[in-house]
């Protein structure tokens, strides 16, 4: 009997943990307590390293460090996205209507005590008012910021019982508005209770980060006015692209003349993800202070995304702004989609607590463990003047890594507009005019023809490989240029195109090469590596099992991709690739999954 | 998407659940039984009928119904009185048990019983007590069709005709799901429709991509009906399905479900300021307290809220209302400044003590505490006030004037009101009827 208690037990432990091995990380699934909603929200550790996690349903559940012996800490909150803990006893959390504290006045680890510190934000019951967070600022101040409404006035249904004052009147066509104060804002909230307005013009700022040097960012999430999503670096009354938040300036809203004029007075995101590349709904910014527990990333920035995507970047001061380099992490295929929440573990394991709610399938929590095995990485890229210098996780094959046919860097863009989202433009390859190899053969620097601000530069280097032979396991990075070394910056036009189409366009042949780096770039979230589908919109194409897909004519799969299909979620590429990309990754597709028609081309 | 989905396929939650739950359900008996032996026979035990009569082949009710028995009144301040089928009249032997039952569960398939028995069955379940459902009891009496649409709410339809795979099961947030969020079941027999307009479906299994509903509640001329289609002996030695069925028996008699206590939640709530806060107490006195208002909303007579609409896709609804409301506020705050100026009112939380919450805010510098709570005797809810009076006098503004009792401090009635001096601090109860009383 005893026997079996403890096989048993054995068995459960395993059974705990549903790990997938690739090199440097290995990603683990954390069972959640079966009475625990698994939409997780928010992800924290107390000072005594315990696990905290909450949930859109208002829980509030803790692990110790293992991730066992859960528990309910507290319930009943309006959907917690933001959650600090200070002790067995005492946390706060940001939900939709406040900034609350908890407190488990009678030490019998549930919360009894739900204390209100600011309410100063509007609500109308519009399902996209959420209350992003939370943080604590250098000066021990609560910071967090605040969702738009959701466009459509049919979704207001509190008549009459709106919480602040609404102004519905729109400011620059705007698809999603802020109705009520500081919907687009992000803030501050002293020890004292007081609300502190602190930067505008967000439309979804779906995590706020304070840096080890005290300095707020958050993301903001692709949409209307929002070309790609990025990260914010919050400046205090800074104004970052969103018009409707102006409302609640306290002399309204500022008569730009002009949506060059707003790009003009607009601060750019500190770095740009671009989207699809590097996902298109990020979470919440957190940075690796493991001291070398997490690998070689320390410092760096970790952001998760709704697709099933986490992130890398390295921010550097440049003419005393952020700005910097943005890699893909993890493309693991068990990673789930929804990865919006992160913490990292006092022994610096990357949690990661998803949901997705209405926009797909995926919840739960999940955690990135390095093996103390140096992954094949980019580790950094930096701007130099003349080019930029890229950083290795490990040596590279020197004779390769002199070469500049190893590396292709182009350049682009987007609009600043009303619409939504935007596709690149004014987009070129850039040439390489030398490379230099040093610092044992981990640092390569590029000296690029011609250097100019405003622009992402995406650098591609697939063939690389290290030492050892072995390629990178990201080979892409992107590094928004808001500024260059001397100073200049960005002056316009932000509504417009520079160049010409004609100057952009390379023309030549279909490209299977160049069409699986855009499938792996662009389509291997939904459709995945192996062509099969089910990704992170379940009813994407099985291209494999599902032969109709392919025996359609290319006219046909072109417009597909072009124009999208609504109802299987494809989204229409149109905008987002140019036409050289469609027709090459149709071949590519055509290529690897279709076999037949590959052979009878 | 479906929040509550669990990811694993149920086959194989069950598999892995279904050897280690047997174990952990010995011992905690094993420790169970030695905890009621310690603490004595408490004042308030349940007296639950349990009435055997289905002899399908392969579901012997009455073994069945006897190892429940057990195990219900090792862990449960219950006393369980088995009620068995008689094979030889179709009658059932104790059948006047039920009417010292607060609670009785059915696990009984198409009986015919004698006129006199029926009539005993009848008059329990229009009687205001509890009832649990098992299985096949939609379809227990012969001489009584229409049991499933007049008691359960629900049309039986028959067997399903072919054996199901892996079965996923979806549950909807309850209490009576308590510690039973992990019950698996990898087949299920019934089908019904026609559900009632009251009936509030706790638990569905898939059904090819479809969900067809296999649990629910319902209230019926005052009794609490729970039906639970599963019915195997499989599920039976299952802990979360024991722990289910055991809580359905607290939720049908409005105990509260051990573990459970009152319940709270912000969100959104109908008729009051988006996120509001809901509270139930488990004898089923229910409210909605409104921070930015100030106030108390309005209360109901009933169960809890349901909170599915709140979680159940992009666009969450309001909590659904389960029950008849007895009381809503005025349009006119109850508590006003004497010069009358413009309410400015600000929430700063609540805490819970005793199962029972107190809710702080302020209306115009006055700060007032209430604490809401179930009278004793069940029959209405008890609002406390303890209010703190500034430089300013105050005016409380009740409903019936006759329904308040100053506690302590200095309030003296004006035209009806209660006036609350400058600088003091003043205690009142204001009760709310649970139905209308003289």
């Amino acid at each position: 009997m005893i026997a079996m208690a403890k096989k048993l037990v054995l068995a459960a432990c395993l059974a705990l943990l549903v790990p997938n091995v690739h090199a440097g990380y290995r990603l683990e699934t954390v069972t959640l307590p079966a009475a625990m909603s698994p939409e997780v929200s928010a992800v924290a550790f107390s000072p005594e390293g315990d696990l905290y996690v909450a949930n859109r349903s208002g829980d509030i559940w803790t692990a110790d460090r293992t991730g066992r012996n859960w528990r309910r800490f507290a319930s009943g909150l309006h959907e917690p996205l933001g959650l600090l803990v200070d002790s067995a006893r005492v946390a706060y959390v940001v939900h939709r209507p406040e900034l609350v504290r908890l407190e488990d006045t009678n030490g019998d680890g549930v919360v009894d005590t739900f204390t209100t510190i600011n309410d100063h934000w509007g609500i109308t019951g519009n399902y996209h008012e959420f209350a992003y967070g939370l943080r604590r600022d250098k000066e021990g101040n609560f910071v967090g910021s605040l969702g738009l409404d959701s466009g459509g006035e049919q979704e207001f249904r509190y008549v009459g019982l709106t919480r602040g004052p609404i102004v519905k009147d729109k400011v620059r066509n705007e698809q999603q508005w802020s109705l009520v104060p500081y919907r687009g804002w992000s803030f501050k909230v002293t020890p004292a209770g007081e609300f502190i307005p602190w930067s505008y013009g967000f439309r979804q700022p779906s995590g706020i980060g304070v840096s080890p040097d005290g300095e707020i960012f958050s993301s903001d999430n692709q949409g209307d006015w929002v070309a790609s999503s990025g990260l914010i670096h919050h400046q205090k009354d800074h104004f970052y692209g969103h018009p409707s938040a102006m409302k609640w300036l306290p002399g309204g809203p500022t008569p730009f003349a002009s949506a060059e004029e707003m790009g003009r007075a607009r601060t750019p995101p500190a770095v740009i993800l671009a989207h699809g590349a590097l996902g298109g709904s990020p979470g919440e910014p957190v940075w690796d202070l493991s001291g070398g527990k997490f690998g070689p990333f320390g410092g760096q920035i970790f952001i998760g995304d709704f697709s099933k995507l986490v992130s890398r970047i390295v921010l550097e001061k440049i003419d005393g702004e952020y700005q910097g380099a943005a890699f893909p992490f993890s493309r693991d295929p068990a990673l789930r989609q929804g990865n919006l929440r992160m913490a990292f573990s006092p022994d610096g394991v990357l949690y990661v607590g998803q949901t997705s709610r209405g926009w797909g399938t995926g919840d739960g929590l999940q955690r990135f463990v390095w093996d103390g095995k140096p992954p094949v990485e980019i580790h950094s890229i930096r701007l130099l003047d003349r080019g930029f210098a890229l950083e290795f996780t490990v040596p590279l094959n020197a004779a390769d890594a002199a070469k500049a046919e190893k590396y292709r860097v182009k350049r682009f863009r987007y609009y600043y507009h009303e619409k939504y989202g935007s596709p690149r433009i004014d987009e070129a390859p850039v040439p390489i005019t030398s490379v230099l190899v040093s610092n044992g053969d981990r640092r390569v620097e590029l000296t690029l023809k011609e250097m100019k601000p405003g622009f992402v530069y995406e650098f591609q280097m697939e063939s690389l490989a290290s030492a050892s032979g072995e390629f990178l396991k990201n080979p892409t990075g992107f590094y928004t240029a808001n500024r260059l070394r001397n100073g200049e910056r960005f002056t316009g036009p932000f509504t417009q195109p520079i160049m010409a189409p004609a100057e952009a366009a390379e023309v030549r042949g279909v490209d299977v090469e160049a069409g699986k780096l855009v499938y792996r770039t662009y389509c291997v979230a939904c459709h995945q590596e192996d062509g099969r589908g089910g990704g992170a919109v379940a009813a994407a194409a099985n291209f494999v099992s599902d032969r109709t897909r392919l025996g359609k004519s290319d006219a046909e799969l072109l417009r597909t991709i072009r124009t999208g299909k609504l109802e299987t979620g494809m989204p229409p590429f149109g905008a987002v690739l140019a036409d050289q990309q469609i027709q090459d990754v149709l071949a590519y597709v055509r290529d690897a999954f279709d076999p037949q028609r590959a052979r009878g081309r | 998407m479906t929040p509550f989905r669990r990811d694993r396929p149920k086959i194989l939650q069950r598999r892995q659940t279904s050897h280690r739950s047997r174990t952990v359900f010995a011992l905690a008996i094993l420790i169970g039984g030695l905890f009621t032996a310690a603490a004595g026979v408490a004042a308030d035990r349940l007296r639950v009928s349990l009435v055997s009569g289905s002899d399908r082949p392969g579901g012997d009710t009455d073994r069945t119904l006897e190892k429940l028995k057990r195990n219900l009144e090792a862990l449960h301040p219950f006393d369980c009185t088995l009620i068995l089928q008689n094979r030889n009249d179709e009658g059932f032997d104790r059948i006047g048990a039920l009417r010292e039952a607060d609670v009785a569960l059915f696990f009984v398939r198409r009986k015919t019983p004698p006129p006199e028995t029926l009539d005993a069955i009848r008059e329990f379940v229009d009687s205001g007590k509890g009832l649990v459902a098992v299985g096949p009891t939609s379809h227990a009496w012969e001489n009584w069709p229409t049991f499933d649409v007049d008691v359960l709410g629900a049309k039986y339809g028959g067997p399903d005709a072919e054996e199901r795979g892996a079965t996923e099961l979806r549950l909807r947030p309850h209490p009576i799901f308590h510690g039973g969020e992990d019950y698996a079941t990898d087949k299920y027999a019934y089908k019904y429709s026609e559900l009632a307009k009251d009936v509030l479906v706790l638990m569905e299994a898939s059904e090819g991509a479809k969900f067809t509903p296999i649990a629910w509640t319902r209230e019926r001329k005052g009794t609490r009906i729970f039906y639970l289609g599963p019915d195997r002996k499989e599920d039976f030695d299952q802990i979360s399905y024991f722990r289910i069925v055991a809580n359905s028996i607290y939720w049908a008699a409005r105990r509260e479900i051990p573990g459970t206590g009152t319940r709270i939640h912000r969100t959104w709530m109908p008729n009051a300021y988006p996120s509001s806060l809901a509270v139930g107490f488990p004898s089923g006195l229910n409210f909605c307290f409104d921070p930015t208002r100030g106030a108390l909303a309005y209360a109901w007579d009933g169960d809890y809220v349901d909170r599915w609409p709140n979680v159940a896709g992009k666009f969450p609804r309001d909590a659904g209302v389960q029950g008849q409301i007895f009381f809503k506020a005025p349009e006119q705050p109850a508590f006003r400044p004497e010069d009358a100026a413009p309410a400015k009112i600000r929430f700063r939380g609540y805490r819970v003590e005793n199962n029972l919450p107190t809710f702080n805010y302020e209306v115009n510098g006055l700060a007032i505490s209430e604490t809401i709570s179930p009278r004793p005797d069940q029959s209405g809810l008890n609002r406390h006030f303890r209010v703190e009076t500034s430089e300013q006098p105050f005016r409380f503004r009740p409903d019936d004037p006759r329904r308040v009792t100053v506690q302590a401090g200095a309030a003296a009635w004006v035209e009806g009101q209660l006036q609350l001096p400058a600088r003091s601090v003043i205690e009142f109860n204001v009760f709310l009827p649970r139905k209308d009383s003289p």
